[in-house]
């Protein structure tokens, strides 16, 4: 057996002879001891030094070198990849960070209200600020306020009592102006369907600007008002005495032209007069009337204070005479 | 681009020739072809060159690199037979012969290394040999000679050659027994 193991080593075998001898060991846990023993001695009998070590060396640690040197080039070029790469994401992330945090209006969401006809809201927004709303007006509010301004959009009446922030202006934008404030109670009718445009204020101070024509600007002081005429902003002194009306909900009146009454009605019960001449609307009448009750109560309220007759056409059309 | 210092490279290069021959010569015993075991050595050389600061703080650099040698040759033997298994010849001579040689490896006691100059140990069994023994084992273990070579140059034959080379290396297990297994459990 152990004449076979040595031949082995030696080269001595053949093929056969060779599988024959791996059969054996493969078997036979001793033979496989005895195999490996001699292996190993054999290997350490090789690990002294040899004359010829150092020429193979040295020829191998220049193949070594030049391996090393491929290498380093290569480094050196992953390297610059990795830093352009860097520096491109950087690029990137810049661009993306601006392009979120440069303050640009984002699209911002909106909460839309209608107040119904014949019906008042009272709402306060998120910044404090409460508004009283006429029949039949809409008023958009962001579901969330910039952080440079708190802008709404009213197409209707509303009476604000504004917070003060003076960091960030209140802006109403009606279809053709602008009333930006810093903290104030003011009073906006600006209808769509109607001409008439009118600011009043009651404390503080508001700017109208013309959104067409941004140069077209009024400052006012409280107890003044603005309103549109002949398409020219005008200014006067007036006191807003319908603060009361915004709260309770009872219209006054005074002095005011019985056509004027009429359009308040128009646009806060949708209806259409039909009017005829011997209603003389252009006489100035004063009184009062409860904004909730419906119309029909409405005109019989009117009755006592203006000489006039009506009579219902349909549920939109009343003829005035 | 060459950022190592002239130390540095002189020690690594000191390291590499005296061991690049032995560890080629360990780790061919067992991976059988000469070129693997260059190739295996060569790759064991790259990566202490990419850690060559760590070579100063190695208290045993020799039982350092034969036992890096050792598993990157049982490594390499692993990596081969996974790729072969998906090919057939699974059951050739040489296949088999490999798969024994790395069982002989896997039982190397490394332990010789840390306790023992390989090189004394050897010059002494060596002196232990009888005249004619030793001078063959001489002039095939250290200056590296083919059994031909110095059949040539003794005026002797081959046969005879072989087999003082035979009674050395059973000499040399007797000294070694300490470091080589007994008995073999089951793998």
């Amino acid at each position: 057996m152990n004449e076979q193991l040595y031949k082995y080593f030696l080269g001595e075998l053949s093929d056969t002879d060779k599988k024959e001898l791996l059969n054996r060991i493969e078997s036979n846990p001793e033979d496989k001891a005895e195999f490996i023993r001699i292996q190993n001695t054999i290997t350490i009998s090789k690990l002294g030094e040899q004359n010829g070590d150092n020429e193979w060396a040295s020829r191998k640690k220049k193949e070594l070198e030049t391996r090393i040197n491929r290498k380093q080039v290569r480094k050196l070029y992953i390297n610059l990849a990795k830093y352009a790469a860097v520096v491109a994401i950087l690029l990137v992330n810049i661009w993306l960070l601006t392009d979120k945090f440069i303050p640009q209006e984002k699209v911002p969401l909106y909460t839309k209200i209608e107040v119904p006809k014949g019906q008042r809201i009272y709402m306060t927004l998120q910044d404090g600020t409460e508004a009283w709303l006429s029949p039949r007006s809409v008023i958009k509010i962001p579901n969330e306020f910039s952080d440079k301004e708190r802008s709404v959009e009213l197409d209707g009446e509303g009476f604000f009592s504004v917070t003060k922030d003076p960091r960030r202006p209140f802006i109403v934008k009606t279809r053709d102006y602008n009333i930006k404030v810093l903290g104030t109670r003011f009073n906006v009718f600006a209808y769509s369907q109607s001409d008439r445009f009118e600011t009043n204020l009651v404390e503080g101070s508001v700017q109208v600007t013309n959104n067409n024509r941004p140069q077209e600007n009024i400052i006012l002081k409280p107890d003044e008002m603005v309103s549109l005429s002949n398409g020219k902003l005008l200014k006067s002194n007036v006191s807003f005495n319908n603060e009361e009306y915004l709260e309770s909900g009872i219209f006054y009146f005074s002095n005011k032209k019985f056509s004027e009454t009429l359009d308040y009605l128009t646009l806060w019960y949708n209806v259409k007069f039909d009017i005829k001449p011997s209603a003389r609307i252009n006489q100035y009448t004063s009184g009062k009337f409860r904004q909730s009750d419906d119309i029909e109560r409405i005109l019989k309220a009117l009755q006592g204070v203006h000489h006039f007759q009506y009579k219902m056409k349909n549920n939109e059309e009343i003829e005035i005479f | 681009m060459n950022t190592y210092s002239a130390t540095e490279k002189s020690s690594f290069s000191k390291i590499y020739l005296v061991y690049f021959p032995k560890l080629v010569r360990f780790a061919r015993e067992y991976v059988i072809s000469t070129e693997d075991a260059e190739n295996i050595v060569q790759d064991i050389f790259m990566y202490l060159w990419e850690h060559r600061d760590m070579l100063d703080s190695l208290t045993n650099t020799n039982a350092f690199l034969f036992t890096l040698t050792k598993n990157r040759c049982i490594d390499f033997y692993r990596q081969k037979t996974r790729i072969d298994s998906q090919k057939e010849s699974l059951d050739n001579l040489q296949d088999r012969e490999l798969k024994l040689k790395i069982e002989a490896l896997m039982q190397f006691d490394e332990n010789i290394f840390t306790e023992k100059e390989v090189e004394d140990l050897l010059t002494r069994a060596i002196e232990h040999l009888p005249e004619k023994c030793r001078q063959v084992f001489i002039l095939s273990r250290m200056n590296g000679l083919k059994h031909e070579e110095i059949a040539g140059q003794l005026n002797i034959s081959v046969h005879t050659v072989q087999n003082h080379i035979v009674t050395a290396i059973r000499k040399l297990k007797v000294e070694l027994k300490d470091y080589l297994p007994l008995f073999i459990f089951i793998i």
